[in-house]
């Protein structure tokens, strides 16, 4: 079995008042183990809902999400937290780094959640810091740092736990694009590296021609999903584009 | 609509700001508490002294409670700001609504009249139970009985306590309603997020700052203890103030100091979360570092007070007697110097048959020309209780009594007299201060000369004995010469009595008839007055309802002003901790989204109030224990023994009402948390 995440027929909707939003509606896809996949689409097309369900901070309404078989919707809120803490990373657009902790402390939050100890939380931080070339300001507080090394610290903290799936909501939104390549560059890397699988939700054409995948959706539906196959980035990029000028809208 | 929008706001400001409803029903509990003393008269037996004394305590209160309402005002009014902060966006959105001006205020107006009312309500309600078992109390202070056990419920006290928080619930209603039309929609709508910067403090100047105010602390202490303070009134009035805002230093350095030892210790500092709560505290403290060290030295001062005030009250017995060792004292005070007629047989005339009461001695006391000064001036200085004590303009005479009369005194009370050899003088007193200043005068010196004459003196010459009941120590020096008539003028002559044991209540109530007429002063014919002269009389029943009394008063004003000054504190730290937790949630979200547990976050929400809430008081304790130490040291009444125990229940009281604020901050905060999120 080499799928790590599947979604099958999942739907979610927001109700308020009688009325109802159907944010996600009959989506079915899957993530192979090390596979990186970005998703596409208009704003408002349900790509954070979708990642929320998957990242189990929101409840889905119906359908299911698997994960290395095992499935979200019976899942306790203790098993779903435990299952965050060990086989999830996140990255968020926002960095979401506590600002009352340096950059070391940040990363070694997801570690010391996990009940890592010392010296173990020193050595597994120094080699991911070396990897992200954040060794120089871990003794920073996110207010001293850019927002490129803001987010390869946040990426830091995803990737230190060695999760087996990392979920990335626009994680180069804010940033400049120099800043965004380093940090694909990074993931590319990781991804490769550690056969890590990388949900990518982005806007960014060129984000998405890192990835081995697209998925396309509108409206909360699957739309249309394009394999790079033995493209280069260059020729994937192209085809992307000309996938987002059929889907239309306003992409964010 | 207003209105069922008010009372869903209600429901949930009940839920959520449960710490505000908390310290308002508190605040009306402890004014109404106060009030019903004057129902709890007439449940206990009191004397009429005692009655007087409870009106004394009663007025004071009274002074003592405009001060209250006006603190509270403003804790409650800051409070309900803070509340209204949180819901700029709430109010921007009925603007947006397009609701008017005067709707918003009537909602307001609402919400605010309406805790206000469910405040009072609860906070009278649990009054009216906890007066129940104040009474218990105010008889055990009075040292007397509950006579007359009836539910105690004081329809003056509701209606004074309703007046008063009816008042200030307007206020508050004013000033928020002020507050709100300062907002303006844009800004309201605006959501500032707070950027926080930790500055770094070198390690190094901290300990160099920490030492530096440890050393001047204890060098002005020394300073104080050398003989300058007697000298430099002044000088050490600075010194003192000085040594009190270095206090103040030492305080932030040490916290800042604590924290920075806590982050450098690595290796524990990354077990867990603690390296979070180290530094999300840290950062809490060190925003509100003044408002901190503002409220420990408020919990320091309530803290004394309420340790004072309890040891007060177990050394009262010892004091009552030192000052009154009789039963009784009638003093006859002559308008002639030589003696025309004996007391006692004046007495007997006024059918006051003294000899039947039981032992009575009689001692002529002598006024001489020697003043206090001229024997004792070196030690004017050398106590400052002591120095009011001298005599400043007016003179104050050495008094004497014979040998003999000194003997009489010792068997009276069944103490072996010191013998004297030869042509001595004995000193007495009832000031425990003067014991030091004796013990060096008579090693010093060898003889003294009273009015001319000279007499010899020995190291062991004195003894702690009054020689009448007072209702305070003021007998500074009493000189027993060894004349058997001695030559000065006389107009006192002290009758001391102690009575029979049989007719022990009937003694008492005739002289208690004596005192009542005597201190009497509208009553211009004197039954007791005599042509050669007029009497006063003191039991020991008289002192100690007095003492007792103003143990009482102590006790209450102690208990009632530091339990405020807590609940002020306790209330403003948990502002600060539900602020924090409202201004972070995304980052506690944070914790939660890369994996921690609710519980680890519970865990952690749990540990960073507890430290918040500790510092202060932590801080706070060696400070205590030095102003208790001194305290002791200093004044001589309060005895280390007794303070211990007072000390183990004031801080049981401090633990209740901040530990208490502690757990109900968590629960909401907590609460706050999961729902806001
Ligand atoms: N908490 C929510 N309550 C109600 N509607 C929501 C909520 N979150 C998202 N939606 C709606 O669901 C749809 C998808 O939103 P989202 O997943 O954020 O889109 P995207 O991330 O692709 O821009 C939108 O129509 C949005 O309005
Ligand atoms: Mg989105």
């Amino acid at each position: 079995m080499s799928e790590i995440l599947q979604v099958k027929q999942l739907e979610k909707y927001y109700g308020k008042n009688g009325v109802l939003t159907k944010a996600l509606d009959d989506v079915t896809f899957s993530v192979e183990r090390g596979e990186f996949v970005s998703i596409m689409g208009p704003s408002g097309s349900g790509k954070t809902t979708l990642l929320n369900c998957i990242a189990t901070f929101d409840r889905m309404s119906a359908g299911d999400i698997l994960i290395e078989g095992a499935s979200l919707a019976n899942m306790s809120a203790s098993q779903a937290e435990t299952f965050r803490r060990d086989q999830l990373g996140f990255v968020f657009q926002e960095f979401q780094l506590l600002t009352t902790l340096t950059a070391f402390e940040n990363i070694a939050l997801a570690l010391t959640i996990q009940g890592v100890k010392e010296p173990n939380v020193t050595k597994r931080i120094m080699t991911i810091a070396e990897r992200l070339d954040i060794v120089g300001i871990l003794d920073k507080f996110p207010s001293q740092l850019s927002g490129g090394q803001k987010q390869r610290v946040a990426a830091a903290r995803a990737l230190v736990t060695n999760p087996v799936l990392i979920l990335a909501d626009e994680p180069t939104g804010a940033l400049d694009s120099k800043s965004a390549n380093q940090l694909l560059e990074t993931l590319k890397y990781t991804h490769e590296q550690d056969q890590t699988a990388i949900l990518l939700v982005t806007h960014d054409a060129l984000a998405a021609s890192y990835s081995d995948r697209v998925i396309f959706i509108k409206d909360g539906q699957f739309f249309n999903e394009l394999y790079r196959g033995k493209e280069n980035r260059n020729e994937f990029f192209q085809r992307i584009m000309e996938i987002l000028i059929v889907l239309g809208g306003q992409n964010g | 609509m207003v209105k069922q929008l008010a009372i869903r706001n209600l429901k949930r400001s009940i839920q959520d700001y449960r710490i505000y409803l908390f310290t308002f029903t508190f605040s009306i509990t402890i004014v109404y508490l106060f009030q019903s003393l004057v129902n709890q008269q007439t449940s206990i037996a009191l004397s009429q002294n005692q009655l007087g004394l409870m009106n004394t305590i009663l007025r004071a209160l009274e002074g003592v409670n405009i001060f209250v309402v006006i603190a509270f005002s403003a804790l409650l009014a800051g409070a309900n700001g803070f509340l209204l902060k949180r819901r700029q966006q709430e109010f921007a959105i009925y603007y947006a609504l397009g609701m008017k001006q005067h709707q918003v205020a009537q909602l307001l107006a609402l919400e605010t009249f309406g805790t206000g009312v469910i405040a009072l309500i609860l906070g009278i309600i649990l009054g009216v139970a906890i007066s129940q078992i104040m009474i218990l109390m105010t008889a055990q202070l009075f040292q007397t009985t509950v006579i007359n056990y009836q539910f105690l419920f004081s329809w003056i006290a509701i209606l004074k306590t309703s007046v008063y928080f009816l008042i200030i619930i307007i206020g508050i209603f004013l000033l928020n309603y002020w507050q709100l039309k300062r907002y303006r929609i844009t800004s309201l709508l605006k959501n500032k997020q707070k950027t926080y910067e930790l500055k770094r403090v070198l390690q190094q100047r901290l300990v160099l700052e920490w030492s530096g105010a440890t050393l001047l602390i204890l060098s002005g202490y020394f300073f104080l203890q050398s003989t300058w303070f007697s000298k430099y009134f002044f000088v050490s009035i600075i010194v003192s103030l000085c040594m009190i805002l270095t206090c103040i230093w030492l305080n932030i350095t040490s916290v800042k100091l604590v924290f920075q030892l806590l982050i450098r210790s690595k290796y524990h500092y990354l077990k867990q979360l603690r390296f979070v709560t180290i530094r999300t505290s840290w950062q809490q403290i060190n925003e509100h570092l003044w408002s901190i060290v503002g409220m420990s030295l408020l919990i320091v001062s309530a803290w004394s007070i309420l340790t004072l005030s309890f040891s007060y009250r177990h050394t009262s017995e010892a004091v009552i007697q030192t000052i009154a060792p009789y039963d009784a004292t009638i003093v006859f005070h002559s308008y002639e110097s030589d003696k025309v007629a004996s007391p006692v047989d004046l007495l007997l005339e006024k059918g006051v048959d003294v000899k039947a009461l039981g032992d009575i001695t009689m001692t002529n006391i002598y006024t001489t020309e020697t003043t206090l000064n001229d024997l004792l001036a070196e030690y004017n200085m050398a106590n400052a209780s002591l120095y009011t004590f001298f005599d400043h303009g007016a003179p104050s005479f050495l008094r004497v009594i014979t040998y003999d009369d000194y003997v009489n005194i010792a068997q009276l009370l069944g103490i072996e007299p010191i013998r004297t050899r030869g042509h001595e003088v004995l000193f007495l007193t009832n000031m425990d201060d003067m014991l030091p200043v004796f013990e060096d005068y008579l090693q010093t010196h060898e003889t003294i000369d009273i009015d001319g004459q000279r007499y010899g003196i020995r190291e062991d010459g004195y003894i702690k004995l009054g020689i009448e009941n007072e209702d305070f120590s003021r007998q500074m020096l009493i000189a027993v010469v060894p004349e058997r008539e001695a030559k000065w003028p006389q107009y006192t002559t002290v009758l001391n009595v102690m009575y029979d044991q049989k007719k022990s209540m009937q003694a008492e109530q005739l002289l208690d008839e004596m005192y009542q007429t005597l201190i009497n002063f509208d009553e211009k014919q004197n039954q007791y007055d005599t042509q050669y002269g007029s009497f006063s009389v003191l039991t020991k029943q008289h002192v100690s309802e007095q003492v007792i009394g103003e143990t009482a008063l102590v006790v209450y004003i102690g208990m009632y002003s530091s339990i405020i000054i807590l609940l002020a504190c306790a209330t403003l730290l948990s502002l600060h901790q539900l602020t924090f937790v409202i201004e972070r949630k995304s980052e506690y979200q944070t914790l939660l989204d890369i994996g921690s547990s609710k519980k680890q976050m519970y865990q952690q929400l749990k540990k960073q109030m507890i430290v918040y809430f500790i510092v202060p008081v932590l801080l706070a304790f060696p400070q205590v224990l030095a102003i208790l130490w001194l305290m002791v040291k200093l004044a001589l009444e309060i005895e280390a023994g007794s303070t211990m125990i007072s000390l183990a229940v004031s801080t049981g009281i401090i633990i209740l009402i901040i530990g208490g604020y502690c757990i109900v901050s968590i629960q909401s905060g907590w609460r706050m948390f999961m729902k806001q999120k």
